[in-house]
């Protein structure tokens, strides 16, 4: 019969008395493959942007807690993911970021698929100049696809395949963000940037949900978001962030404003880490991205994309204004891969939670924990 | 063009991925090969050729790839 892990018990507590995961959670490889399984591949989860693939033919592979995945933009102009692998011998189908002029061919023996996934050439299959042979049958064996949502201009995957439909399991999200709804429009290259950290992929998350650390950790930031006008967002087993009521506009002004916004909005801004690896940001006038791939255990390539209401906006405020999320992201990686470092002390027991400023960290650790459980 | 010269061009393509000069050189390639069709295995080279002429022109979008594909389900040795 199976027994209640008693540190996974702990986490899942309420806040005041609860623990935090431990160690093995961010260090033990057998750990990260089951939290792989439990809380990335069973679920939805944040794989990477649309904007990346514009054009028909467009291909970008991705290192999915190490299942080879490639998203592609069909000639139909769908953008779709599959295993990034060839159905022959099972070599990896596309290495780096290109478009893809006509088919997708296989580096090894040159099978070729279409973009939709069909199997449409095997070479010298049935021999020399033979591309036939009985055993193989082109329309069993097309490239394997995953199951993918776009929303947000985030690719949204279900590796398993047997989660809940996307506008099921993610109900409460779309609900929460449902007013920002409007067409979002990627700031282009000055847009994107990447950080490479040395830290478990819930330490980005964790220090993404609470905004307990701003003063010491962001004191510009603080001076215009004080923490006295934050608040919690807590929808256990979903999502979980923060958000305050002193937002001030970017560059002054320099973007128009997303379109249907509540009154509330001119000052309130978002900040929500919807489990499990997607991280965003709302603001009237912009928005954001975070995408965590994580890379083992102990390293996380945080991908951030910013986004504006119109594809028009001033470069230089759009270059300005990722600058300055650029360098709110970089502060934080002392502290998360400090973080990791101190997962090396024997026998720490995962720490423990302000009940008045951690709620949100603990929603996030709750819902991992009753996921890994059973 | 002889069958060196071809050997070096085909070479050559390959290594600047230039795959409409590749279509070029293995259709010139298979209708080398053609003339032997009278040989043992004259045909069968010929598909090889045009084989490769067709992976070539699908990878590439290539429009040729029609009726490449074409010629060898004629054969039936394509789909
Ligand atoms: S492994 Fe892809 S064609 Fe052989
Ligand atoms: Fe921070």
């Amino acid at each position: 019969m199976h027994q209640p892990d008693p540190e996974l018990a702990a986490v899942c507590r309420p806040v005041a008395t609860a623990r935090g995961l431990p160690n093995a959670h961010y260090t033990d490889p057998a750990t990260h493959a089951r939290e792989a399984e439990r809380l990335f591949f069973a679920g939805w989860a944040g794989l990477g942007v649309a904007a990346d693939l514009p054009a028909p033919g467009d291909a970008v592979p991705v290192d999915f807690l190490g299942v080879p995945l490639v998203m592609l933009r069909g000639r139909d102009g769908r953008l779709r993911v599959f295993q990034n692998i060839c159905r022959h011998r099972g070599m990896v189908l596309v290495a780096e970021p290109r478009n893809i002029p006509g088919a997708l061919r296989c580096p090894y023996h040159s099978w070729c698929y279409g973009l939709d996934g069909r199997l449409v050439a095997t070479p010298h299959v049935g021999g020399p100049g033979m591309n036939l042979h009985d055993a193989i049958d082109r329309a069993a064996l097309g490239l394997i696809e995953v199951r993918s949502h776009i929303w947000r201009d985030i690719v949204w995957i279900n590796l398993s395949g047997d989660a809940p439909e996307f506008e099921t399991a993610m109900a409460p999200a779309l609900a929460h963000l449902a007013e920002f709804e409007a067409p979002l429009h990627h700031g282009g290259a000055d847009s994107r940037f990447t950080l490479e950290v040395a830290c478990n992929w819930k330490l980005a998350v964790e220090n993404y949900c609470e905004s307990y650390h701003l003063p010491w950790v962001h004191p510009g930031l603080n001076s215009y978001s004080r923490l006295e006008d934050h608040y919690d967002i807590l929808a256990p087993g979903h999502f979980s962030g923060q958000g305050t009521r002193a937002y001030r506009p970017a560059g002054a002004g320099a973007f128009p404003d997303f379109a249907g916004l509540a009154p509330r909005w001119d000052a309130a801004a978002d900040y929500l880490a919807l489990y499990p690896n997607v991280l965003v940001g709302v603001h009237r006038d912009h928005a954001f991205v975070i995408l965590l791939l994580p890379q083992g255990p102990e390293r996380v390539r945080e991908e951030v994309h910013l986004y504006y209401a119109t594809p028009d906006t001033d470069p230089a405020a759009r270059a300005a204004n990722a600058a300055l999320w650029k360098t709110v992201f970089e502060e934080d990686i002392a502290v998360v891969e400090g973080m990791q470092r101190g997962r090396n002390a024997p026998g720490f027991d995962g720490g423990r939670f302000s009940p008045a400023m951690d709620a949100a960290t603990h929603c996030f650790h709750a819902w991992a924990a009753a996921r890994l459980a059973g | 063009m002889s069958a060196a010269d071809l050997d070096t061009a085909l070479h050559g393509a390959a290594a600047r991925g230039d795959a409409a000069a590749l279509v070029g050189l293995y259709l010139q390639a298979a209708a080398g090969s053609a003339g032997l069709q009278a040989v043992a295995g004259g045909e069968g080279r010929a598909a090889f050729f045009l084989t490769q002429a067709l992976i070539c022109a699908l990878e590439a979008g290539d429009p040729r790839a029609a009726a490449l594909r074409a010629r060898l389900r004629a054969m039936g040795r394509e789909a």
